[in-house]
């Protein structure tokens, strides 16, 4: 299998303070990884590194995405290339017609790999085949992007924008803080739906339970801005029954 | 300055209607009390952040002669007026009758008495040195006079084609009893042109009327645009106003109301859109004379480079004016670290029970919101457009008509790419 994501040595800055120490991480296509860690260990900030964030400055290392440098690229160049960040804290943005974004999005994303744009009636009809799945009303979909909508149905409105985008690589950035058991459900079904030979899903996650849902195939704690230790499914739930304790005193 | 002689000579004596005693009377007045006055400058606090200097040499350079360019029309089936430096140029207008559209020289032929009642009458205004000095040089304008009980009539559009020296349009709306009128008032010269524009638009609506105008400001980019709108709403009357600021190196937009009437409502509104070294002041005034009245106002602009914006809101409510509600809302989004927005609300309250409101704020365009955007492979120039679109979707939501609602989206959106 083909590498989709390979990190060495990277090393990353916000407003001059490191975050990132070193991090190395290699994931082929297929494959699920979770990267686990107490808060402030840099989970967020790997992930909007990724995604080309303004003031996350990558000071060492590289980033191999799909065989390219990953750094060459802007955002929204990112987004086409296939590589999307399910956010942990998804932005309200009234006056910005839920529908019209994703049609904006979707179209641009098109445009750019060279592909003809969709017009309403063929945009209307695979927005559809998703909503239903993932329990979208169609008052979500009349409002502003996210705006009023609860904790659930923000991240539910996250994995919909994935379906549609069809990335090639998706992180999602602690996609299951704030859901219910149920809702978490709903969301950890919609991911899996995705999976597939030709995509990968980097996981970040505080807490072990979205894991029993999205079951991963490798698991790296990240701590203090590095990998401390890296093993498949079990470690996760070996941290969630000690904690992070010893990686804490180990770094320290 | 010119003298009081030769103003009656050389200017006034060639003035339409210097055969009707009560408009020389009125017009003598007028130039009295702006040379009283003077050009207001900036230690009155009503002009603390906007600066006349620049059109002092402009104020009497008044030439007048169309020379004949045939502007287009916003709207396919309105009534349409066309006022080219200030004087009346075409009319193309089919209406119902009761419906009277006309320049104030015909009015003032046709309808002397009429108009010697309502010209000039409101006291609102008669201490403001610009319409003042508006009333002593006007030499044309539009009257729109709907007679009572008329609920249905094509939208009127006036067309104020700019191009030299200063042009002083007196505009006179009155709206009869139960009745409905439409107005676009749309200001523009040619790119390259200087010029000043000192307009006054007097309005009474009267019983149970409704009058929605709309006023789209595009003005030469040199040009200097100051618009006076004096309002008296009877009771239950509706009055709706929206400013689309978008040119003139200067511009000064007032608006003065009084809610005279129980159960009047008034709903003002305006968008500014300001870029290198423009600046655009709104300045209203909303009197509360009546009980069980209301008022709204949402404002907001958007600003790059140096320009400057003002947004000057009073709310007055008089001592009976008991169950109003007053509310008033300005926001800018500053493109830019050089540009700036002076915001100022001002409550008078004298009544006890009253709902009244006012915010203003501030800010930068969201930098989450723009690259959650970007996230989602939107360019970062379109994601900046959709943001700065979603920012101003809310006041321009309040346009009631959707012909006029969808033809300032446009020139919102002609703006974000120019």
């Amino acid at each position: 299998m083909a590498n989709m994501l390979e990190i060495r040595g990277l090393r990353a800055a916000v407003d001059g303070t490191e975050i990132l120490k070193g991090i190395d991480l290699c994931m082929r296509a297929g494959e699920v990884h979770a990267i686990m860690g107490p808060n402030g260990s840099g989970k967020s900030t790997l992930s909007y590194v990724l995604s080309g964030r303004d003031g996350y400055e990558v000071t060492a290392g590289s980033i191999t995405y799909r065989g390219r440098d990953l750094q060459e690229f802007s955002i929204e160049e990112r987004a086409a290339e296939g590589l999307f960040l399910g956010f942990q804290y998804p932005v309200e943005l009234p006056g910005v017609s839920s529908t019209t974004f994703l049609k904006t999005a979707l179209n641009a994303i098109r445009r750019q790999r060279g592909e003809e744009e969709l017009d309403a009636v063929q945009f209307m009809k695979r927005l559809r085949k998703q909503t239903s799945a993932l329990n979208i009303s169609d008052d979500m979909l009349r409002r502003g992007v996210n705006e009023g909508f609860s904790g659930g149905e923000k991240k539910r409105n996250e994995i919909l924008q994935m379906a549609l985008l069809e990335p090639f690589l998706s992180v999602l950035d602690e996609t299951d803080s704030g859901l219910d058991i149920d809702a978490l459900k709903v969301v950890a079904d919609g991911v899996n739906a995705l999976r597939g030979p030709a995509r990968s899903l980097l996981v970040i996650t505080h807490y072990q339970r979205l894991l029993d849902y999205i079951v991963p195939d490798f698991v790296h704690v990240l701590v203090e801005g590095r990998i401390a230790r890296s093993g498949d499914k079990e470690l996760a739930q070996e941290l969630e029954k000690k904690g992070y304790s010893e990686f804490l005193g180990e770094a320290a | 300055m010119i003298s009081d002689e030769t103003y009656l000579t050389d200017f006034a004596g060639h003035l339409p209607g210097n055969d009707l005693p009560w408009l020389l009377d009125m017009r003598a007045d007028a130039l009295a009390r702006f040379k009283a006055s003077g050009l207001p400058d900036r230690k009155l606090e009503a002009w603390r952040y906007t600066d006349l200097k620049a059109i002092k040499d402009q104020l009497f350079d008044v030439q007048g002669s169309p020379d004949g360019i045939v502007p287009h029309a916003l709207l396919a089936d309105s009534c349409r007026l066309i006022f080219n430096n200030g004087t009346l140029f075409e009319v193309a207008a089919d209406l119902p009758s009761g419906v009277r559209l006309c320049g104030m020289t015909q009015a003032l032929e046709e309808a002397s008495e009429f108009m010697s009642a309502r010209l000039g009458q409101l006291a609102a205004v008669r201490d403001l040195p610009m319409p003042a000095l508006n009333q002593a040089m006007s030499r044309d304008g539009y009257v729109l006079i709907v007679e009572p009980g008329i609920e249905s009539m094509p939208p009127v559009e006036v067309l104020f084609l700019n191009q030299h020296g200063a042009s002083y349009p007196l505009n006179l709306v009155v709206v009869g009893e139960n009745s409905k009128a439409t107005i676009v008032e749309h200001y523009f010269g040619p790119s390259d042109a200087t010029y000043l524009t000192n307009a006054v638009t007097e309005i009474q609506v009267c019983g149970g009327g409704k009058l929605q105008r709309y006023k789209i400001q595009q003005e030469a980019m040199g040009a200097s645009h100051i618009a006076t709108v004096a309002g008296e709403l009877a009771d239950n009357s509706e009055f709706e106003n929206f400013d689309l600021n978008l040119g003139g190196a200067l511009a000064r937009s007032e608006i003065h109301l009084a809610l005279q009437g129980q159960g009047a409502r008034t709903d003002l509104n305006g968008i500014y859109l300001l870029r290198g070294t423009q600046h655009c002041d709104n300045t209203i005034n909303v009197d509360h004379v009546f009980g069980a009245t209301n008022s709204q106002q949402d404002y907001r602009g958007i600003l790059d480079d140096q320009a400057h914006g003002v947004f000057q809101g009073k709310i007055t409510v008089r001592p009976d004016a008991q169950r109003i509600s007053g509310h008033q809302l300005n926001k800018t989004l500053l493109l830019s670290e050089r540009a700036e927005i002076d915001s100022k609300p001002e409550l008078e309250i004298l009544a006890d029970d009253v709902k009244c409101s006012h915010g203003a704020t501030s800010g930068e365009l969201d930098e989450s919101g723009l690259f959650y955007l970007r996230s989602r492979g939107i360019p970062e120039v379109q994601a900046r457009h959709m943001l700065m679109a979603a920012f101003i979707a809310e006041t321009l939501a309040h346009v009631g008509d959707e012909t006029l609602r969808n033809l300032m989206d446009q020139l919102v959106s002609d703006w974000m790419t120019a």
